[in-house]
């Protein structure tokens, strides 16, 4: 019985999930760059983009895992609930990204 | 606090406000603050009319709103579409207040128990002038104030030109600020900072480039020689009682560092960090009584002076221009 | 499950004719003192209520005290002394002492009903959890009368509060405090956890699931994963005061904003973790008051986890002005845009809903949710406001902060709480609270509470700074200022007319008045002291209207275990995701345990405090043995057969195992320890990347060493895999076999802290050894208790009370050990091999 709520949990926040991991990242990323410069500024915002990109195309695939028919009303609740929390997630992760567009780094 | 302070704070004229604007900074944030407000008012006013709506049975247009239809467009696009705008307009406001040039002078602010400590820096880093609670800028230029803290978590804010930066314990913050017209704008502590965080003030003199030239002749070099006999007296009275032991004078033989540089204490707007105006009355009361008037701080009350002597040290410290 | 039609209910009537009487016996509420012995939710829950109360009149007193001295400027009434430590105890108990208890008391009141359960799963650990806080809370507060109470603000900024700038033991109460709560917190979201996946009604799959349930099931995940945070800082700042660990001293390499990153993750979600179930409450009293179903349930359950999630991804937004590249602080901002979403989401899907109710019921509780709608959508604007970093440069340390604070907690929490009053009342009470006095309560705090808040806008962007006992004339601030003190008068007469009401009108303990608002969920079925007398198949959201005479049948004992089948205390234990009937769970009875370990707990605490360690420890042992003792009956047998429950349906007694609450219960606590241990790493990492200098200046031991210990945990982990295989086996090496491996764990554990020290590494030296030791020192602690679990195991297995199949104690020991033995290599890994890692 725990692997069934465990797939419902992991289920229901796939989407939030990756925007967590997108987040962590993307502030570990600046953190690092900003105090250490172990990569440049430029190729930092390279890599910050190119985090956002896979992280909504993880989003993304979420969606008709979530979405495929299924038998009996919990299921399918769960299943639509989850991808309803994917495209939230998906505004959060492109939201994040939003910053990397007008801030200068590090400053 | 004694009566005495509060009395005299009645007499002080500041402006404090964000909502008064002295810098392009702030008044960016006040139009970025504005238009928000607005906004918000709006969207209030919104939510306020359809609650409205939604309980009145009789009303036809409550129709449109009951299904979750109307949830996902008001409670998902509606704020998807401006919130974007928001923040892309914020972004945009952040950006202009970061962006940094060269400065035209770098002021270190260091926040102490509860004062504030200003030394105006060369262009290698080295002091060149040390005074405190009070910083006056030649207004049109790009000031760096570059803001530490000594003992705990400070912030640096005068609201009339822009907004607030913590000072933080081995750390160095970077602030940039800009006058746009003359004024003396005061500021506050606004990180909690102990016992006596509702008084450490600091005062902003913005002048014109050329009086601000005339400020920085006056106040480079050594104090002034006292003018008299009784502040002559004065001036014996402060290296007896081993004031020098914490304050510099420049040009004597005071030269301690634990608490503010009183070369030029005379000419400065407010003694105790915003507690008091300056004159002969309040630094007497001040020497007599800190520990009263501004309980906690580091300077002891000299509370066993006689009065002449006390009057005579008052009265160098004020000739101290 | 396929739920039968109507003529087929599970039981039969006429009921057996001692049935009812066998289980009012069972959930007899003791008498006189022993009153005080009560251990079961519902009555723990009324407790847990009125204790928050009182801590919030307390620390709304406090607030009118510092309203007086803010009336008029220059004011001399209150010193600086008293006044710093007023704000301080004012902000910690109502965030610490009443918000979060106060929620998680409706839950654990409202719960068991809720759900159809006769209660959750560990009530003698949410009564443990009312007495610990409830003393310690009250002790807190008394610090306030001997001048020794905390004076550095709610959120104790370092170093201002730490041994240098804040001598004495004032800090110390602080963490004593907030200690308390943490303790009650975390014991009240297991209970919380495992009572809404495990003790549902048959039918209740989480497509059903009251909304409500839905909140509070995350808001306790979201304790979960928040308050190990402030538990870490709080124990850093403590080892820091006391032996000198200086995580937060810059001279020694340790950073003032570690503090602010720890205490900020924990304390923005603590925002949504006080919201979160007010929301829940208030989807729940607007179907009642418009008579239709909410409108979006699936939206407002994306909201609720929206909410959950987000709202960690929102900390920094409090550390906007420390400095940090604008860049890092955008990505928060663009968060703080995210999370407004499901608060939007919720606010016009209560609109939808009043919007489709053809009758609304003007009542008491019907204001108070339209007063939160109004207060918390401002509130929620001006959270927006400073959100944008260059709004909040100049707002942030100001009055504008506290007026847009108040106005989210007060509207988005204690209005719904009012309302929540109001509306549940009648389920605990004889009588419900008076709809007149209601309302007056209601317009005097709506009054009061905008008339108080909405200048303090004014005030701090006409730069009033937050937390100054005094100010000057002259800069506009009098008027705004005087305006706010008089209007504290409006809340405090509000909050006076409810207590008249509840002095008049409420008489909880024994029957209640019932479905008084026509409400659809089964916490409105008649109940008594043993919560429901059968427990029902739910087949909607809102079963009380859509399946007819459901309140009779359920009375009557026509639905599942109309009895008890032990002569005990018992639940039905049901599947988490379907809600199936699983096995029928002993619930224990009246204990004065939990009320004897908390009161020590307590002592054990408040002596550290003050430094009177001998008697300290005493009172430590104490509590420890009390909690032994009521450990030890836990996971009784039952020699008899499956019960019957009704309907044909046989379902086992007691099960352990995976399906076991004990189990889930575990699993929660490891997640606890798992995310302490993270924001260890954390805080390792963080200090790395603030003063570098240091880890290349620090000696580490031989990697040798480090390999050693990694083989000593790989070998504990060995030792419990034959231990449990012997278990099952019957072997009777397993004690030999469970000892052992308590005996290496330690060891690892203690090794590893032994490297270091031969390597000449000091924790009081560089904040890099003091968070060396501190990571180590966590094992170390986690070692030792694994071996107080160990001990208590093996004890029970001698004394037969752990067998094959009755094996709960090894269970659950083994998975934290598990959990022990991962974060020991995962800890070996980062230290060892971080610095060896980095170019040099």
């Amino acid at each position: 019985m725990s692997t069934r709520i465990t797939r419902t949990a992991l289920g229901l926040s796939a989407g939030f999930l990756i925007w967590a991991a997108h987040f962590t990242l993307i502030y570990a990323l600046t953190a690092v760059t900003c105090s250490r410069g172990y990569i440049g500024v430029g190729t930092l915002r390279t890599s910050l983009f190119a985090a956002t990109v896979v992280a909504l195309i993880l989003t993304f695939a979420v969606l008709p895992r979530a979405l495929k028919p299924r038998s009996g009303r919990t299921l399918s609740f769960l299943g639509e609930t989850g991808a309803l929390v994917a495209g939230l997630a998906m505004i959060g992760i492109l939201w994040n990204a939003v910053p990397v567009l007008f801030l200068p780094v590090c400053r | 606090m004694g009566q005495t302070a509060a009395e005299h704070l009645a007499n002080w004229p500041a402006a404090q406000s964000a909502l008064a604007p002295a810098g392009p900074g702030a008044f960016a944030i006040d139009r970025l603050g504005t238009i928000m407000i607005l906004g918000g008012a709006i969207i209030l006013a919104l939510v306020v009319m359809l609650t409205i709506v939604a309980l009145r049975p009789g009303i036809r247009a409550r129709r449109i709103i009951q299904g979750p239809r109307f949830v996902v467009a008001m409670g998902i696009a509606f704020p998807v579409i401006t919130l974007t705008a928001l923040l892309i307009y914020g972004l945009v406001v952040t950006r202009g207040l970061v962006a940094s040039e060269a400065p035209r002078l770098r002021i270190e602010v260091t926040g102490e128990q509860w004062w504030w400590r200003v030394n105006y820096l060369d262009a290698d880093g080295a002091v060149v002038l040390s005074t405190a609670n009070e910083v006056h800028i030649p207004i049109g230029h790009q000031i760096e104030f570059i803001l530490k803290a000594a003992d705990v978590i400070h912030s640096f804010w005068v609201p009339a030109l822009g907004g607030k930066l913590d000072m933080i314990p081995g750390r160095i913050n970077i602030l940039q600020l800009t006058a746009a017209k003359a004024g003396v704008y005061r500021g506050q502590c606004a990180e909690f900072c102990g016992a006596q965080h509702a008084i450490m003030s600091l005062h902003v003199v913005a002048l014109s480039p050329d009086e601000f030239e005339r400020w920085w002749a006056r106040s480079v070099g050594a104090a002034a020689e006292p003018p008299n006999d009784f502040a002559r007296r004065g001036q014996q009275l402060f290296g007896t009682h081993g004031c020098g032991a914490c304050h510099t004078v420049r040009g004597t033989e005071a030269i301690g560092e634990i608490g503010p540089d009183l070369t030029r204490v005379g000419s400065r707007t407010s003694i105790g960090a915003g507690l008091l105006p300056t004159n002969v009355g309040t630094l007497a009361g001040w020497v007599s009584s800190s520990q009263h008037l501004k309980p906690g701080n580091r300077m002891p009350s000299f509370d066993r002076m006689e009065g002449p002597d006390l009057r005579a040290l008052a009265t160098y410290l004020a000739s101290l221009r | 499950m396929e739920a039968p039609t109507p003529a087929k209910l599970p039981n039969p009537l006429p009921r057996p004719p001692n049935e009812l009487a066998r289980l009012e016996e069972a959930w007899r509420l003791p008498t006189g003192l022993r009153w005080l012995t009560v251990v079961n939710n519902s009555h723990i829950g009324i407790l847990y209520i009125g204790a928050a109360l009182l801590f919030f009149l307390l620390a709304g007193l406090l607030a009118v005290l510092m309203r007086i001295q803010l009336a008029v400027p220059g004011n001399t009434l209150i010193g600086h002394e008293l006044y710093n430590q007023l704000f301080t105890m004012h902000g910690t108990m109502m965030m610490f002492l009443f918000a979060v208890p106060v929620v998680e008391a409706m839950g654990i009141l409202l719960l068991p009903n809720m759900l159809g359960a006769r209660d959750l799963p560990f009530p003698r650990l949410s009564a443990y959890a009312f007495w610990a806080y409830f003393i310690g809370g009250l002790v807190f507060f008394t610090s306030l009368f001997a001048g020794l109470a905390p004076r550095s603000g709610w959120f104790m900024y370092p170093p201002l509060s730490s041994s240098a700038y804040s001598p004495g033991i004032n800090a110390d109460f602080w963490l004593l405090g907030i200690g308390f709560i943490e303790i009650s917190a975390i014991a009240g979201a297991i209970e919380i956890i495992v009572g809404i996946l495990k003790t549902r009604s048959p039918g209740m799959s989480l497509d059903k699931l009251p909304i409500f349930a839905w909140a509070m099931l995350i808001f306790a995940f979201m304790i979960v994963f928040a308050f190990p945070a402030v538990i870490v800082a709080t124990l850093l700042l403590e080892l820091e005061r006391a032996f000198g660990w200086p995580f937060f001293i810059a001279e020694k390499g340790g950073d003032p904003l570690l503090w602010q990153h720890l205490f900020w993750f924990f304390g923005h979600p603590e925002v949504y973790i006080i919201f979160l179930p007010a929301a829940g409450m208030v989807s729940m009293i607007v179907p009642t008051m418009a008579g239709v179903p909410l409108i979006g349930y699936r939206l407002v359950v994306l909201a609720i986890l929206g909410t959950g999630f987000l709202s960690f991804g929102l900390w920094v937004h409090h550390m906007f002005t420390t400095g940090l590249p604008s860049l890092s602080l955008g990505f928060f901002s663009a968060a703080s845009m995210a999370v407004a979403i499901p608060s939007g989401i919720q606010v016009f899907a209560w609109i939808a809903t009043f919007a489709s109710g053809r009758r609304i019921q003007w009542t008491t509780p019907t204001y108070f949710v339209l007063g939160f709608l109004f207060i918390f959508t401002l509130g929620g604007l001006t959270g927006v406001m400073v959100a944008m970093m260059p709004f909040d440069w100049q707002a942030h340390d100001t009055y504008f902060v506290v007026a847009h604070l108040h106005y989210v907690l007060i509207g988005g929490m204690v209005f719904p709480l009012f309302a929540a009053f109001y509306y549940w009342a009648p389920t605990v009470s004889v009588r419900p609270l008076s709809e007149k006095l209601g309302r007056w309560c209601f317009w005097f705090l709506f009054a009061g509470v905008n008339l108080t808040f909405f200048p303090m806008h004014v005030t701090g962007l006409l730069g009033m700074p937050r937390r100054v006992y005094t100010y000057i004339p002259g800069l506009g601030w009098e008027i705004p200022n005087l305006i706010s003190s008089l209007s504290t008068g409006l809340i405090f007469t509000g909050i006076l007319i409810f207590l008249v009401d509840l002095c008049l009108n409420f008489r909880p303990f024994r029957e209640n008045a019932g479905n008084v608002w026509n409400a659809g969920t089964i916490e409105w079925l008649p109940a008594s002291t043993y919560q429901t007398r059968s427990i029902p198949i739910v087949r909607s959201r809102e079963p009380v209207w859509d399946q007819p005479g459901l309140a009779e049948d359920v009375a009557n004992g026509r639905y599942y275990l109309p009895g008890t089948v032990t002569g005990g205390r018992e639940t039905l234990i049901t599947s988490p995701v379907d809600a199936e009937p699983q096995y029928v769970l002993t619930l224990p009875g009246n204990d004065a345990k939990p009320l004897i370990a908390a009161a020590f707990t307590a002592a054990f605490f408040m002596l550290l405090t003050v430094k009177f360690y001998a008697i300290a420890v005493i009172c430590g042992v104490i509590a420890l043995l009390t909690v032994i003792a009521w450990m030890w009956d836990c996971d009784p047998s039952w020699d008899g057969p499956p019960a019957a429950i009704g309907g044909g349906l046989q379902v086992p007694i007691n099960v352990g195992g995976q399906m076991g609450h004990a189990w889930w219960a575990t699993v929660v606590l490891v997640l606890v320890t798992g995310t302490a241990f993270t924001c260890l790493l954390f805080s390792y990492l963080f200090l790395w990347l603030s003063k570098p200098g240091i880890w290349n200046a620090s000696p580490l031991p031989e990697l040798s060493w480090a390999f050693t210990t990694a083989v000593v945990y790989l070998a504990a982990w060995a030792a419990l895999h034959y231990a449990g295989r012997t278990l099952a086996r019957g072997g009777s090496a397993h004690p030999f076999l469970f000892t052992f491996a308590a005996v290496l764990v330690s060891t690892a554990a203690a090794s590893e802290a032994y490297g270091h020290w031969q390597a000449g590494v000091r924790p009081h030296a560089t904040a890099y050894g003091a968070s060396v030791f501190a990571l180590a020192s966590f094992q170390i602690f986690l070692a030792l208790t694994l071996t107080v679990l160990i001990v208590f195991s093996v004890a029970r297995y001698v004394a037969g009370r752990t067998t094959e199949s009755r094996r709960a104690s090894f269970d659950t020991t083994a998975l934290l050990f598990r959990a022990t033995a991962v974060q020991g290599l995962v800890a070996l890994a980062l230290i060892h091999g971080f610095p060896r890692a980095l170019p040099s």
